[in-house]
Parts: C-alpha cells; sequence; structure tokens
C-alpha cells in the first residue's frame, strides 16, 4: 500500500520523531498531535503495513492490561525525516502573509 | 464507574467484535487505551471516533496476535446451541410424521444440517477457548500453525466438501418440503450449489495453506 503524504502524517512522523527510541502509546500520539483516534489509527495501520511502524503489546503497569505500542522502524525513521524536513522546507519557502503585494 | 465511561467501553467492545480480522488486534489497541483515558467524555470521544476502523475491512495478517474470537457470554452460546438443537428435533419429529417420502427426505436432510452446524459451532468454540493470551506473540504463532496444519489436513481429504455438501442439502430440503414452490426452489438450489462449489474450491486449497504455514514457520523462527 502506498503512503498518503498528508499533513496529518506528517504530523504523527514529526511527533514519533521527538523520541526515535521509545514505544509510544496511542493516546499519547493523538494528545500530542490533536489528532481524533479515527484519524490516527488508519495513518499508524499504513505505517505499520509498509513495515514502517512496529507493533508490539507490552503491559507498562504491573496488573494493568497490556497496551498496544508503536516504535518507527529504520526504514520509517527514513521516511519520517525526509518527510519532515520536505514539510518544513515548504513551510518555509511560502509565504507569511498571502495577498500582500508592497 | 459513570453511565458515560459504561457507554464508552460498551462501544468499544463492539468496535473489536465487529472490526474485520485484519483490523481487530488495531481495534484491540483502540479499546485497550480507554483504560488509560482520565476524563469521561474524552473516553468517550476516543471510542466514537475509533469506529472509523469498522471502515477498515482487511483479511487476517499472518502471524498476528489475535484474541480469542468466541467472546459471546457463555449464556449466549448455550442459547444457540440449544436453538440449533431444538431445530434439529423439530425437523426429526416431521421426519417421523411425513407422508410420502419428499417430505421425509426433506425433514431428513434439514434434521442433519441443523446437527451438523450444531455440532461445528461447538468444536469451533471449544478450540478458540484453548487460544494463548494477548501479547503471547510466539504462542498465537503456535496455535496459529496448529489450526493452518488441520486446515491442510481437511482439505486433502473428502472433508473439504462436508460444509458444501450441507449447504446444498439444506437449499435441496425446501425443495423437497414446499411442493408449491418447487420450480423457483429448484433453480434457487442449483445456483447455491454452484456458488458454494465455487467458494469451497477458491477457498483456502492446501496450495493457499501450505504457503501460510511457510510464512508462519518463518515468522516462528524468527521470534520476533
Amino acid at each position: 500500500m502506498k503512503m498518503r503524504r498528508s499533513p496529518q502524517t506528517t504530523l504523527v512522523l514529526a511527533e514519533f520523531l521527538q523520541c526515535k527510541q521509545e514505544w509510544r502509546y496511542g493516546y499519547d500520539i493523538s494528545r500530542n498531535t490533536g489528532l481524533k483516534s479515527g484519524t490516527l489509527y488508519p495513518i499508524l495501520m499504513r505505517l505499520a503495513e509498509n513495515r514502517m511502524l512496529d507493533t508490539s503489546w507490552q503491559t507498562a503497569v504491573a496488573g494493568t492490561p497490556p497496551r498496544h505500542m508503536y516504535k518507527l522502524t529504520r526504514d520509517g525513521l527514513r521516511y519520517a525525516h525526509a518527510q519532515v524536513s520536505e514539510a518544513r522546507e515548504q513551510a518555509a519557502r511560502e509565504p507569511a502573509f498571502e495577498g500582500v503585494t508592497s | 464507574m459513570t453511565t458515560v465511561r459504561k457507554l464508552a467501553l460498551k462501544i468499544s467492545n463492539a468496535v473489536v467484535r465487529f472490526a474485520s480480522p485484519g483490523s481487530k488486534e488495531w481495534a484491540q489497541g483502540l479499546a485497550r487505551e480507554v483504560a488509560f483515558i482520565e476524563n469521561d467524555w474524552s473516553a468517550l470521544g476516543w471510542v466514537i471516533s475509533s469506529t472509523r476502523v469498522l471502515l477498515d475491512r482487511r483479511k487476517e495478517q499472518i502471524g498476528a496476535p489475535s484474541e480469542n474470537s468466541s467472546k459471546w457470554p457463555r449464556p449466549v452460546n448455550w442459547s444457540v446451541w440449544l436453538a440449533l438443537f431444538m431445530i434439529s428435533f423439530n425437523d426429526c419429529i416431521d421426519l417421523l410424521k411425513a407422508t410420502y417420502w419428499q417430505q421425509r427426505m426433506g425433514a431428513g436432510l434439514a434434521a442433519f444440517c441443523w446437527a451438523y452446524w450444531t455440532a461445528a459451532s461447538i468444536l469451533k468454540w471449544r478450540r478458540e477457548r484453548n487460544a494463548p493470551p494477548l501479547g503471547d506473540v510466539q504462542a498465537t504463532r503456535l496455535f496459529q500453525r496448529e489450526g493452518l496444519e488441520r486446515s491442510l489436513e481437511r482439505s486433502r481429504s473428502i472433508r473439504r466438501w462436508f460444509p458444501t455438501f450441507v449447504t446444498v442439502a439444506f437449499c435441496s430440503h425446501f425443495v423437497l418440503t414446499y411442493e408449491s414452490v418447487r420450480p423457483v426452489l429448484t433453480g434457487v438450489v442449483i445456483a447455491a450449489a454452484f456458488f458454494a462449489i465455487v467458494l469451497a474450491s477458491s477457498l483456502n486449497s492446501p496450495k493457499q495453506i501450505q504457503e501460510q504455514i511457510e510464512r508462519l514457520d518463518t515468522l516462528i523462527a524468527g521470534g520476533s
């Protein structure tokens, strides 16, 4: 499946780049990016399908049920770096105030 | 627990139940997060948004951890089996009361089909009861492999055609029992038989199952 280059995907990838080696929870990513679960999970599913995201069930606190956790793979990190830097460059090229001519 | 939280849990359970096999793991992941969201209304918002997963219809990924799919409470299972058994029993009585051979044959076929479905449902439930706990990926893979081995053995024997025979037999019983609509129903039976045979031969051929076992073996050997 092909990855969609949406601003939301870039947002999720940028969030993963904040702590590259750590496993992340869905709710934490949702809170930090402001994306709803219905938007976030399809993105995570696509990333996992493209082998850019590792998933794992881990028990963080003893006695609580395991949570589904996510971490970018090596390919995922490479893709995330490329996507995020491209998005930043594009944002830098765009004028801050459109319509102002002089 | 507040009503809002209970509602959120009910919705998330429903999402897990009705998610497609390939999305089930993700639906479970979404559902698990609910327990970690402190605000009840935020939890409800999370699960309402998570219903989007239901739109993703995917096949089960080989080697992916899956929770026991037979999540219906025990009384529901027993009620269903009892209902199936009663229908089968009722057809047996019809068989005894039948006056001519078509009726007898129709009732006999129906009784056999309902009994078959009851037995198949109980066997499926017994097997799924032994599924390893969620999170034990390696055990899940071994469990899936065991199931695939069983399917492979079945697909190489006459047992592969049992569900097809039963479907055709069940459709035939209508033709034999309801004389007035026989011309129409005969067409339906032929169509159903054709459809069942095509479905049985295209789904899970020995070659496909063997490929799945090989993929699973690679994952088991990898261990991650």
